[in-house]
């Protein structure tokens, strides 16, 4: 079957079906019942009818024969036959014929010769029934004068049979229409006779019969069941009766029928009745068929559109009425609509805030940049971005673990959002938020807000019991100024944060042009430097250290130089920043390492060769490997090797402990850079057998200016000698500071006042001629 | 009685100077029984004819409302006397052509008697009772034989002449009972096939 659209049409069509065949069954069945029991009750009609004019034939026959037998009988009758008297034969026929009301009646003498009334009698007639007599028949239907006639006779016995008197009374259309007359029923009545001529309709109410028809009812006159056949063009319920004949040849048939539209007439009405009932019936059940599934579906057809609705991202409910399973499953579906929403909510949340602090994240960010630039664009307005990054704070992570961290970045969100109320917050990740500040004309406000987000970060806060003084730092940029698209403006955020920092923690910078300048000088710088080892611009240059006990160079510290095809010689102060942000410091400080070695190796056996490591060399740098193998292809002794470090390895945290030990296993030797600055704390000394404090230059330059700075650094070399340590002053440049040092027990020195930074081959030159030079200077 | 009647006549016959030869008639109904009381009468042709002797007295009785005895065979010119033995009375008629007559109730142990003077059947009745039935053959031959239970009449001394033989039988199926066959001089045996109607119930009693 074809797949229907609707539920409902399907159930209403497969309804209807199977009540329309059940119906047509029943009613098929119930019809040919009826037409069935109409049959048989005009069959017993009919039936009935023949035993009627069975009755009726006897009765007559009776009459005649008693009539016929009394005529016989009587004395004077039989004289007269016997004698041959006519007259006398004649009128007692005459007479008993009136009396009868029969028309026909005559006398065959034994020897064959007819006296009668009525209608002449054929010879051959006459041998006929003069036969038929002989052989004893007394009743029967024979054919007179061309009308069938009921024959009964009678024989004359004086005593010996004379002869037969015969009554014929006639089958004629009223007798046969008295018959119709008597039937219950409205019938046609007709006897048919074959007198040795073939049927023909002797009399009655019907008027053409085919030979067809005939043979039809010879084949039904064994049987005393009716049949069907056509009577005057019409179908009909026909019943035949074989009537006696009186000569033996003769075959007569009683005909009775009964037009089917008549004897079907009241089945027809039944019929009609039923199919009319059976096409209400119908509809009835189809319009309640539909009506039901109208009911099933209509709550389907309901959750269909809502699930059309729901797929389409529409929040949806649908109306929940009754308690059965249309009602369960609109639950369901409200249920499933709820926490699709909800999802939809969390995922969105999750997509465009950030988890800890709740804040919009990196995404939800530059949905807002753009969308604040197309404001910006149709009306004219300004806005500023307001980048933030807390200070210190990869500090506190470290040393508090990452719990704190969170918590600071959790308080400081939300201080910063208080203090921007109104403005768009959001963090982009680690330590970074910003602020999106649309500017009406008051360009102060935005300084305004900057000062207060500073304000709101700076006041301390507890973390695990600890009181922390958090500080930011703010760079800001404006927009379209600063930049035409969200990458330039955050770009130029950036680098005015960058500046902040420089200047100082805790405060706030807007962007300048000279920022981008700077920054694309650096990008230059630092393609150049991804090339400068290949192009062999790096060298060295070696400045010397001095020892004060036995007056001679003791050491060189390895300087690298940059010498840049354009712009001539590079200040490490330039690039280091830069090679340890791209980690170009690595190869750099491998090759250092190398070159430093070679070179020291053709040096006089105490002249030591030192070279500085940053910390993310330390770190990341396989610097074990890098100085075993300078080592190994120069063949320099390991205790000439000395490597210096800065306190900055120690912000990276315990590893550098373990670092260093690996280091000195080497059997290379370990000096701490810049001591007494930045970071320093007494607490490495006691945790690490450093082979040499260098005090800072920063101590040197002020030794004779600013009081106490003799006395720190008679402190150090106190210190230093305690723990076994040898000491170096760098940045000496004028005697009187060297006369202080030597004074205060300091191991060695370094600075101008003995020699500036010299290329490798000064070096040599130097040990060739002698150390005298220097020694004069001391 | 009867039998001695014929007896006699065949006896008669065989004194006679013309050439006799013994003729046996036998005579046989549609399936081949012997029909009995048939009576089979010779007319040889020419003057080989001979009437039967006439005169001899003879009876028909009613009693027990029958005639006694069925079938009497009698030459022209006898009387037959119809006692009334009955204690009822009796109307006695013939309407056979042969002999006309009525015998009007006639008391018991009165006697008529009826003067036959023509050859023929004739069909004896009662008009009171219907089942009576009598005949008396009314003969004009020497030649008159009735079968016997085998079926059979025998002539000792049938003529040896052309012969047309006649039978009669009170129930034959024949235009005035009767068939005939002839037969040529010296033939000495003759059969009859007959059919026979069914007698009156009434008179079965007499068979």
């Amino acid at each position: 079957m074809r797949p229907f659209r609707s539920l409902s049409a399907r159930l209403t069509v497969q309804f209807a079906l199977l009540f329309a065949v059940t119906m047509l069954a029943v009613s098929a069945a119930l019809s040919t019942f009826i037409a069935g029991a109409a049959s048989r009750e005009v069959e017993s009609q009919l039936q009935s009818s023949g035993a009627v004019y069975d009755r009726l034939w006897q009765q007559r026959s009776r009459e005649l024969q008693n009539a016929a037998q009394l005529l016989a009988r009587d004395f004077g009758f039989r004289a007269a036959v016997a004698s041959g008297d006519k007259p006398t034969m004649q009128s007692a026929l005459g007479n008993a014929a009136s009396r009868l009301r029969v028309r026909t009646a005559f006398i065959i003498t034994e020897d064959g010769r007819v006296s009668s009334i009525g209608p002449a009698i054929p010879a051959g007639t006459v041998s006929a029934l003069w036969n038929a007599l002989d052989d004893g028949r007394l009743t029967g239907v024979a054919v007179l004068g061309g009308h069938p006639r009921q024959l009964v006779a009678a024989p004359i016995m004086a005593p010996t049979l004379i002869g037969w008197v015969v009554f014929a009374s006639d089958l004629d259309s009223r007798e046969m229409r008295s018959l119709e007359n008597l039937s219950a029923i409205p019938l046609q009545a007709a006897v048919i006779v074959d007198d040795h001529d073939g049927w023909a309709e002797a009399s009655g109410s019907l008027s053409t019969l085919k030979q067809h028809d005939i043979s039809i009812i010879e084949g039904h006159l064994a049987r005393t069941a009716a049949f069907e056949m056509n009577v005057q063009r019409q179908p009909s319920i026909a019943l035949a009766k074989p009537l006696a004949t009186f000569s033996g040849g003769d075959r007569a048939i009683l005909l009775l029928a009964y037009p089917k539209s008549e004897a079907m007439a009241d089945a027809r009405k039944l019929q009609w009745a039923l199919a009319l009932m059976t096409l209400l019936g119908l509809i009835v059940v189809a319009l309640a068929t539909w009506k039901a599934a109208a009911r099933i579906t209509q709550p389907l057809a309901r959750l269909d559109e809502a699930a059309g609705r729901l797929a389409s991202g529409e929040h949806v409910q649908v109306r929940v009425r009754g308690e059965d399973e249309l009602a369960r499953l609109a639950e369901s579906f409200n249920e499933m609509a709820g926490k699709i929403a909800e999802r939809e909510q969390r995922i969105t949340q999750l997509a465009f805030n950030d988890t800890l602090t709740g804040l919009p994240n990196r995404t939800m960010f530059h949905q807002q940049l753009d969308h604040h630039f197309r404001a910006a664009a149709g009306n004219g307005s300004l806005f500023a971005l307001h980048c933030l990054d807390l200070d210190q704070f990869k500090v506190i992570n470290d040393t508090l673990g990452h719990p704190a961290g969170d918590a600071l970045l959790v308080e400081a969100g939300r201080r910063v959002q208080d203090a921007a109320r109104g403005h768009f917050v959001a963090r982009l990740g680690g330590d970074e938020f910003v602020v999106l500040q649309t500017v009406g004309d008051d360009r102060d406000a935005i300084d305004r807000l900057a000062r207060d987000i500073l304000a709101a970060i700076t006041r301390p806060v507890m973390i695990d019991g600890n009181e922390f003084a958090p500080s930011t730092s703010i760079g800001i940029a404006i927009a379209p100024q600063d930049g035409e698209n969200g990458g330039s403006l955050l770009r130029s955020a950036d680098l005015a944060l960058y500046r902040a920092k420089e200047a100082g923690r805790g405060t706030y910078a807007f962007f300048e042009e000279s920022l981008n300048e700077r920054a694309q000088q650096r990008r230059q710088l630092e393609t150049d430097l991804r090339l400068a080892l290949e192009r062999e611009e790096f060298e060295l240059v070696y400045q010397p250290l001095f020892d004060l006990e036995h007056n001679r160079i003791c050491s060189f510290e390895a300087l690298l130089r940059w010498r840049h095809p354009k712009r001539g010689l590079v200040s490490p102060n330039e690039f280091v920043a830069i090679a340890e942000d791209t980690g170009l410091i690595v190869p750099i400080g491998a090759w250092v390492i190398h070159q430093a070695c070679a070179c020291a190796a053709n040096w006089p056996e105490h002249v030591r060769v030192a070279v500085n490591v940053s910390a993310v060399q330390f770190h990341r740098g396989q610097l074990n490997e890098s100085i075993v193998r300078a080592l190994a292809e120069s063949g320099l002794a390991p205790n000439r090797l000395e490597i210096e470090i800065t306190e900055s390895i120690f912000l990276e945290g315990g590893e550098a402990l373990r670092l260093l030990h690996s280091l000195r296993s080497l059997g290379v030797r370990i000096a701490l850079d810049d001591f007494g600055t930045g970071y320093s704390s007494l607490s490495y000394l006691q945790s690490f057998p450093f082979d040499k404090l260098k005090i800072d230059r920063s101590f040197i330059q002020n030794l004779l200016t600013r009081d106490g700075a003799i006395a720190i650094v008679h402190a150090i070399t106190e210190l230093a000698n305690t723990l076994g340590m040898e000491t170096t002053a760098e940045g000496v440049e004028e005697t009187a500071q060297l006369m202080e040092l030597r004074a205060h027990g300091c191991s060695s020195v370094q600075g101008y006042l003995f020699a500036e930074p010299m290329a490798m081959e000064e070096v040599e030159r130097l040990f060739s001629e002698g150390s005298d030079a220097l020694q004069n200077v001391a | 009685m009867v039998r001695n009647l014929l007896l006699a006549l065949a006896v008669a016959g065989v004194g006679m100077p013309l050439a006799a030869a013994p003729l046996n008639v036998r005579v046989v109904d549609a399936s081949g029984r012997p029909v009995r009381d048939a009576v089979v009468t010779l007319y040889p042709a020419g003057n080989a004819a001979r009437p039967a002797r006439a005169g001899g007295r003879y009876v028909v009785a009613q009693k027990d409302l029958q005639f006694h005895p069925f079938l009497t065979v009698v030459p022209v010119g006898a009387d037959v006397s119809f006692p009334n033995l009955d204690p009822t009375k009796h109307h006695v008629y013939s309407f056979s052509a042969a002999k006309r007559f009525e015998l009007k109730l006639f008391a018991k142990d009165q006697s008529r008697t009826v003067h036959f003077d023509k050859p023929g059947v004739v069909a004896l009745g009662c008009n009171i009772h219907d089942q009576m039935s009598a005949f008396v053959f009314v003969t004009n031959s020497a030649w008159t034989a009735r079968t016997n239970a085998q079926g059979i009449a025998s002539f000792a001394d049938a003529p040896n002449a052309p012969t047309r033989v006649a039978l009669w039988h009170p129930y034959l199926r024949a235009p005035g009972g009767q068939v005939e066959q002839s037969i040529a001089a010296g033939q000495r045996s003759l059969g009859f096939q007959v059919r026979l109607r069914a007698p009156p119930p009434a008179m079965a009693m007499d068979y």
